[in-house]
């Protein structure tokens, strides 16, 4: 039996790199497996914040955000966020970001962990994604986050119970910690079997050439 | 302080070394860097 290709995902639900990425990373992966005798592949999702030190009520557009961040002006920084738009279109996702809520993302980065205890982390990541790129929810607040848990079948109580609690935070800061040691320093960010590094929203066909060259690698490695 | 830069997807210095072996990381964060704006080959840079 073949052994699995683990992929570990450093991303942050406010990089719209990250959604675009695990859209490609997705396309990636289907043209691996279209070979039926392919490794099955499993993906876990790890915390990354591009930007700790933002309020959770913070008050402004992403472009007053962005302004304020990096000095650059209003029209630059709207030229970008249309261009991003048009890549995030390309690959089938719709981007709003004249209603995204901009926030900080460290009790979203919990919900996440909460899933995957349950087991559904990569719809969490899916749904997060969608509700803050494409519906302007807002990912702040844990009232919030528990709405979007109970969407995806979870008990909202119980959300709301560990959001409030930081039931997750070691996990998110452990998670940081290991970003740091791997010397990641931007988000997406792909482990490939623990080996090979993948830096942004690179296109597919480069996703699965990385899973090739594992697969070709391990088949090399088996004894004569 | 940290902030968040959105980057232009790929130009093909980035994207050459965009994939590389874990222990090469500490190179391609230095390479990207000069690379400026598009640090992270389609990313968001912390």
């Amino acid at each position: 039996m073949t052994e699995p290709i683990k992929i570990d995902v450093w991303s942050d639900i406010a990089c719209p790199w990250c959604f675009i990425g695990k859209r490609k990373f997705e396309g990636g992966v289907a043209a691996f497996q279209a070979d039926a005798d392919a490794p099955e592949v499993i993906v876990e999702y790890h915390s990354y914040e591009l930007s700790p030190d933002t309020p959770v009520d913070f008050e402004g557009s992403e472009i007053d955000f962005l302004a304020e961040h990096k000095g650059m002006p209003a029209e630059q920084l709207r030229g970008m966020l249309e261009q991003v738009t048009g890549v995030a279109a390309a690959v089938g996702l719709e981007y709003n970001f004249d209603i995204l809520q901009h926030t900080n993302t460290v009790k979203a980065h919990q919900l996440l962990h909460y899933a995957k205890a349950q087991g559904i982390q990569l719809q969490a990541a899916e749904r997060l994604f969608s509700a803050y790129f494409t519906e302007g929810r807002h990912l702040g607040r844990a009232e919030d986050l528990a709405d979007l848990g109970a969407e995806l079948g979870l008990d909202r109580a119980d959300v709301l119970r560990s959001l409030t609690e930081d039931e997750y935070l070691p996990a998110v800061r452990a998670d940081q910690a290991q970003a740091q040691q791997f010397g990641i320093n931007g988000v997406p960010f792909f482990v490939i079997d623990g080996k090979y590094g993948v830096s942004g929203a690179q296109d597919p066909d480069t996703f699965a050439q990385v899973l090739q060259q594992v697969r070709s690698e391990r088949a090399e490695e088996i004894p004569a | 302080m940290s902030e968040t830069t959105i980057t232009t997807p790929v130009d093909p210095a980035v994207e050459a070394v965009a994939v590389k072996p874990l222990i090469q990381l500490t190179n391609i964060s230095a390479d990207a860097s000069a690379e400026g704006a598009s640090c992270c080959g389609g990313g968001c840079c912390s």
